[in-house]
């Protein structure tokens, strides 16, 4: 279903006049905020590709400043893996395993190395050694907040396969505040949270992520790039 | 011409915009026109306008074509011509094929 076959059924309900379209279009946006604040969804995962500064270990997520990520619609890190300068595999990053405050004792403030640890704290990633010795390529895996198409020819995964969830939302939005009907609002909300359902259902065998593994924290089954030598000082195997 | 318009994409429509309750009677006719178009993503499509004119304080112009399923936003604007009053006017025209009843 495109954007335009959404607003048109939600049209039908109010009459063709009766739902201002840019109050219409704040409706369904209002409904794709409601499910992603629900979770985190198949068409929300997206990646980022960047490059370490020699000796900054701190990069703002939201911001482009001081070589930041430049990701305002960030919600939640996945993954992070970083590779040697001229090498071709990716090497994983222990990504909020360990608290910041956790972190900061187990690093020196000039450890230099490549990077192993990482946390997001605030809008901020920081890198443990917190002085990369090179500038090394990352990649950040990551959920983030999505606005869905603007044109009305357009469609996404959201509008294709669960499109009743926008539609009954902006259903709520309007016979609140068109038809100041909040009886019918809330039998709108029932069949929108049904949806959250089985949205939910099928997230969850969609995406992989969403499933528990068991994995040991340390010892010989614990992923971590051996091969890079250039551990600080006192850091524990 | 209402605020809101439907037509089929092989429509040419002819749209009337009344600027008398925003110019008032002090003023007689209008200059200046424009008529901008946006696609419902602001895309601009000011080509599917033509012929525009003003008699008065209406302002005329036909509107033909489209993409079948689009909402097409038209700011219609006149200047009149002695107190030099900006009037304009925000109509929507949806474009659809198949949409039949009412609006």
């Amino acid at each position: 279903m495109t954007l335009g076959e959404a607003k048109d059924l939600v049209r039908e309900h109010f009459g063709r006049l009766g739902f201002n379209s840019t109050m219409l279009v704040e409706a369904l946006k209002q409904g794709r905020r409601l499910v992603e604040q629900q979770g985190n969804f198949w068409w929300m995962r997206a990646e980022k590709d960047f490059t370490l500064t020699v000796d900054q270990g701190e990069y703002s997520i939201i911001a482009s400043a001081s070589n930041g990520l430049n990701l305002p619609d960030f919600k939640q890190p996945i993954a992070l893996s970083y590779r040697d300068v001229d090498g071709t595999d990716w090497s994983p990053v222990s990504l909020g395993e360990r608290d910041k405050s956790v972190l900061d004792l187990l690093y020196q403030t000039d450890d230099e190395g490549a990077p192993q640890d990482a946390v997001v704290f605030v809008n901020t990633l920081h890198l443990y050694p917190p002085d990369p010795d090179a500038e090394y390529p990352m990649r950040l895996y990551y959920f983030q907040w999505t606005d869905g198409p603007t044109s009305n020819t357009e469609t996404d995964d959201l509008l294709t396969q669960f499109p009743e969830a926008l539609i009954y939302a902006a259903h709520v939005v309007g016979y609140e505040q068109i038809l100041k009907d909040f009886q019918g609002a809330g039998y709108w909300r029932q069949r929108f949270e049904e949806q959250l359902v089985l949205l939910k259902r099928e997230n969850i065998e969609r995406l992989q992520v969403s499933q528990l593994t068991f994995e040991p924290r340390s010892g010989p089954g614990h992923a971590r790039n051996w091969s890079n030598t250039n551990y600080p000082s006192g850091y524990q195997r | 011409m209402d605020q809101v318009a439907y037509k089929t994409p092989n429509e040419a429509i002819l749209v009337s915009v009344d600027m008398t309750e925003k110019v008032g009677a002090a003023d007689a006719s209008l200059a200046s026109l424009v008529c901008d178009i946006d696609e419902s993503d602001g895309t601009a499509a000011d080509s599917l306008d033509s012929g525009l004119t003003s008699s008065g304080l209406t302002i005329t112009f036909l509107f033909s074509g489209g993409t079948d399923g689009e909402d097409y936003t038209l700011h219609v604007k006149g200047t009149a011509n002695s107190t030099a009053i900006i009037a304009e006017k925000v109509i929507e025209i949806r474009v659809r094929a198949n949409l039949v009843g009412v609006l």
